[in-house]
């Protein structure tokens, strides 16, 4: 277990930095105490008591992450940062936060759990800021009307949400809103 | 479930660990570093925007690159080796001294050379020499909104930005080129970025601008008295405001060359010998000419 939490917070970040400005390109998150813990990892170098979770569907995880990570739940609908297990956000996902117009960056987070990443496959093509030419990327683990949703939501940029993508070996991909999402 | 138990058998870890030099690593508080990173993601994913943040008291002054530093210090890591250069140099006061606060909260290796730097904090130029995608460039900004010189009103230029409405813009550069017959604007030269934002490339000089266009490293702009963190993704559109008949141009250095080391394809700063009046140019990135110069003067 790494005892040095604050140096740990660091070098997390700057993978999530270099998954958010490269959209569609694999990175692996720094060693996790346990595998378990990546998510909570992940949300930890970003979250404080003035950011706001919801977990959909799971309550008691909701809780469990907000008390570990000293943020406070709250309803899909006004949630900073929503994770979503199971590869489905059931419907909800059209009704996180997008910003509005003037304050866009209040639009929400989305931590997807999912089972697997690569860069092999080319399920899913990212193009636009960060991605040279284009970036394929499959993705295991998320019901395919997920992507629908997420570019319903993100097609007023600069309004929208920025997805985080986990898998169970601790490598993260991001599609920011302003990323084009092609689904193979 | 097994994320539950993990959770449940484990308290959040506490950040117990020894200080640096008195200071947690990276000197501010955590809460601090959590909310500036999460401003930084959110400006990542909407390019060119101004993402407000509470901005922290610094050991330096507000105006002397605190939010720079807020964002270098939120995202530094013990095996960063980081370049801090001031105008392009590497040895003048603010760089030395930002050099040495950083040194000594992270106790991270320093370099004046740019391709060896994984971080790099400047105030008002961007390193000659190209950077790659593993590295990061974090600009210290005065004013971080391009369009205060046409509207004072902060309400307003973000309603301007909120709808895309920039005819103010073009009519302050159209009545520049009316009265003088070109845009006279000489550095913090107003961009487009990815199509969208008009954006304050920070005081780097025009020079410097086609660097920001498609580049492969990630751009961060921090303006610490101003409270705001915006961003430039790698690969990302950014376009100087220029009219058809009335182009975006660089600094023309044409017939010059620097005194110290040759280089005819660098920014130049034009010295003036205070005695015999003669003006000489070096180059304003002392990196770059330090490394050219060891080879020239052989």
């Amino acid at each position: 277990m790494n005892t040095n939490r604050t140096i740990h917070d660091h070098v997390t970040f700057r993978v999530i930095l270099q998954g958010m400005s490269h959209p569609g390109k694999v990175y692996l998150l720094p060693d996790a105490p346990e595998a378990e813990s990546t998510a909570a990892q992940l949300l930890g170098c970003l979250m404080d008591n003035e950011a706001t979770l919801a977990v959909i569907g799971d309550a008691e995880l909701e809780a469990l992450l907000a008390r570990h990570t000293g943020s406070r739940p709250a309803s899909f609908e006004h949630a900073d940062f929503i994770v979503v297990r199971n590869g489905t956000t059931f419907g909800n996902l059209i009704h996180f936060k997008r910003g509005s117009l003037e304050y866009p960056h209040t639009g929400a987070t989305i931590l997807y759990l999912v089972e697997e990443l690569s860069d092999a496959g080319n399920d899913i093509v990212v193009t636009g800021p960060g991605v040279k030419g284009s970036a394929s990327l499959r993705i295991t683990g998320i019901h395919p009307g997920e992507w629908h949703l997420l570019k319903e939501a993100n097609s007023e940029f600069p309004l929208g949400v920025d997805a985080v993508f986990l898998d169970r070996s601790g490598r993260i991909a991001c599609i920011p809103r302003s990323s084009q999402i092609g689904v193979n | 479930m097994q994320m539950h138990e993990w959770l449940k058998n484990n308290d959040p870890l506490a950040h117990a660990e020894a200080h640096i030099a008195g200071y947690p690593f990276g000197f501010m508080d955590e809460g601090a570093k959590k909310e500036i990173r999460r401003s930084i993601l959110k400006a990542v994913a909407i390019p060119g925007y101004q993402v407000p943040y509470g901005s922290r008291e610094m050991p330096i002054a507000r105006g002397w690159g605190t939010g720079g530093l807020q964002i270098t210090l939120s995202l530094i890591k013990p095996d960063d080796i980081l370049k801090v250069i001031d105008q392009g140099c590497d040895g003048s006061v603010n760089a030395v001294n930002i050099k040495k606060f950083v040194m000594a909260v992270t106790q991270v290796a320093i370099t004046t050379d740019t391709r060896a730097a994984t971080l790099i904090q400047t105030r008002h130029r961007i390193p000659e020499e190209r950077m790659t995608d593993q590295q990061i460039l974090v600009l210290q900004v005065p004013y971080p909104e391009a369009l205060r010189e046409v509207e004072p009103s902060e309400m307003e230029t973000r309603r301007m930005h909120a709808e895309a409405d920039y005819s103010r813009m073009w009519l302050y550069l159209y009545e520049d080129i009316v009265h003088y017959g070109e845009i006279t604007i000489s550095y913090r030269y107003p961009v487009t970025v990815n199509g969208r934002y008009i954006t304050d490339p920070s005081p780097i000089p025009r020079w410097d601008v086609p660097k920001l266009h498609m580049a492969d490293t990630l751009f961060l702009f921090g303006a610490g008295r101003e409270k705001r963190i915006y961003a430039i993704p790698p690969h990302t559109s950014v376009e100087p405001l220029e009219f058809e008949d009335h182009q975006f141009r660089i600094e023309d250095f044409s017939g010059k060359a620097c005194a110290r080391c040759g280089a005819t394809d660098t920014f130049l700063d034009e010295v003036i010998d205070n005695v015999g009046g003669g003006r000489s140019y070096f180059c304003s990135d002392t990196g770059y000419c330090d490394k050219r110069s060891r080879t020239w003067n052989r």
